[in-house]
């Protein structure tokens, strides 16, 4: 069992990769995983 | 692994004549078999090694045309400045595929016969046509993101997983055999077969039959041939969708009139897959944006979607304009 403050490094990276999908695509995607077809 | 039989043949009639009591395969670079023989989907009960035949070669026909012997490796046909020159979509489609290290050992007469992707005929238990004639096919109402929507039938809905393939339809290649009956040469858009009620049957060999070499005969359109292929990752992944296309176009890039065309679709089909009608609505007309759309637009018509698929019929359509886009430019 992971203590609490080192999890903030399991959500950070994916926010941050959704909003680069989202700069490059102008699509917000709010599941995971972030699937091509979600992208279409 | 079952236990098997191991001849080694020193040429193609020693490889056919070891193969006539049945039940033979032939291994190359092993990428397929050895995978299926260890999951014990294949129990060939003769595995006959033809890496010592002399099928290697990749030679210049004269005319434009080029001959690669069976046995030349992905990496060697990739690389090999008649086919980067004269036939860029198959050097494309090569290098999309699998992993350096797959390519170096994986031949092109292997890549001919690979065998599906398809995980119910891979895990061997599942219900599978193609594995087991007649015990069902899983997959139907299974996970289908990865299925075929065109040339699928009740029986079967596995997509034909190779790339080089596609690539050879677009560049009309001759496929040549040797078998129990004698040398043959057969069209790759006759070399696959739809699964229809024999899934199990995957192309046009005889049992033992033997792929020699592979012509790409010197076309128009060849030199301006693309392919482009959408996957989950950038590399070592199989296509969601590919497209190979050829052009022959009457004046420079990005403009003329579109004298030829080849469309070829990969990773949405149960064979390698030939949209002639979509290359119909190209023929005679400019090479604009939107004649690429007009033929895109229908390139996956008659397409039937299972339950996690109907995506890749319009990604598909995406990227064939892509290719032709690409193609072009």
């Amino acid at each position: 069992m992971i203590p609490g403050p080192p999890r903030t490094a399991v959500g950070t990276p994916i926010a941050a990769i959704a909003n680069a999908v989202y700069h490059a695509t102008g699509k917000r995607i709010r599941d995971l995983p972030i699937t091509l077809d979600k992208l279409l | 692994m079952q236990p098997f039989q191991y001849v080694r043949a020193d040429s193609p009639d020693q490889a056919v004549a070891a193969a006539r009591g049945g039940d033979a395969g032939y291994i190359a670079g092993g990428t397929t078999l050895v995978d299926l023989m260890r999951l014990e989907v294949m129990r060939p009960r003769a595995v006959i090694d033809i890496t010592g035949l002399a099928l290697t070669a990749i030679e210049d026909l004269g005319g434009g045309a080029v001959q690669i012997g069976a046995l030349a490796t992905n990496t060697e046909v990739a690389y090999h400045p008649l086919i980067t020159g004269r036939f860029p979509a198959l050097s494309e489609a090569l290098l999309s595929g699998a992993s350096p290290q797959l390519r170096n050992m994986a031949t092109v007469g292997g890549n001919l016969l690979q065998r599906t992707r398809c995980p119910y005929f891979r895990d061997g238990v599942s219900p599978c046509h193609k594995r087991v004639p007649g015990s069902g096919c899983a997959a139907l109402d299974g996970y289908t993101r990865s299925h075929a929507v065109l040339g699928t039938s009740p029986r079967c809905i596995a997509t034909h997983p190779s790339d080089m393939c596609v690539a050879l339809v677009a560049l009309d290649a001759i496929i040549h055999t040797q078998g129990p009956q004698g040398d043959r040469a057969i069209p790759i858009a006759d070399f696959h077969t739809l699964p229809g009620d024999h899934p199990e049957i995957e192309t046009v060999l005889a049992p033992g039959e033997l792929v020699t070499r592979v012509e790409l005969p010197a076309t128009p359109f060849a030199a301006r041939s693309r392919y482009t292929k959408v996957r989950d990752r950038a590399s070592f992944s199989f296509a969601l969708a590919s497209a190979a296309i050829a052009l022959d176009l009457s004046g420079g890039p990005g403009g003329g009139t579109i004298r030829d065309a080849r469309i070829a679709i990969g990773g949405l089909a149960t064979k390698p897959w030939r949209a002639r009608d979509a290359e119909r609505v190209l023929i005679g007309q400019p090479a604009t944006l939107d004649v690429f759309r007009r033929a895109s637009a229908i390139a996956l018509d008659g397409a039937a979607p299972r339950t996690d698929n109907a995506f890749k019929i319009e990604l598909g359509r995406r990227t064939v304009l892509r290719a032709l886009q690409r193609g072009a430019s």
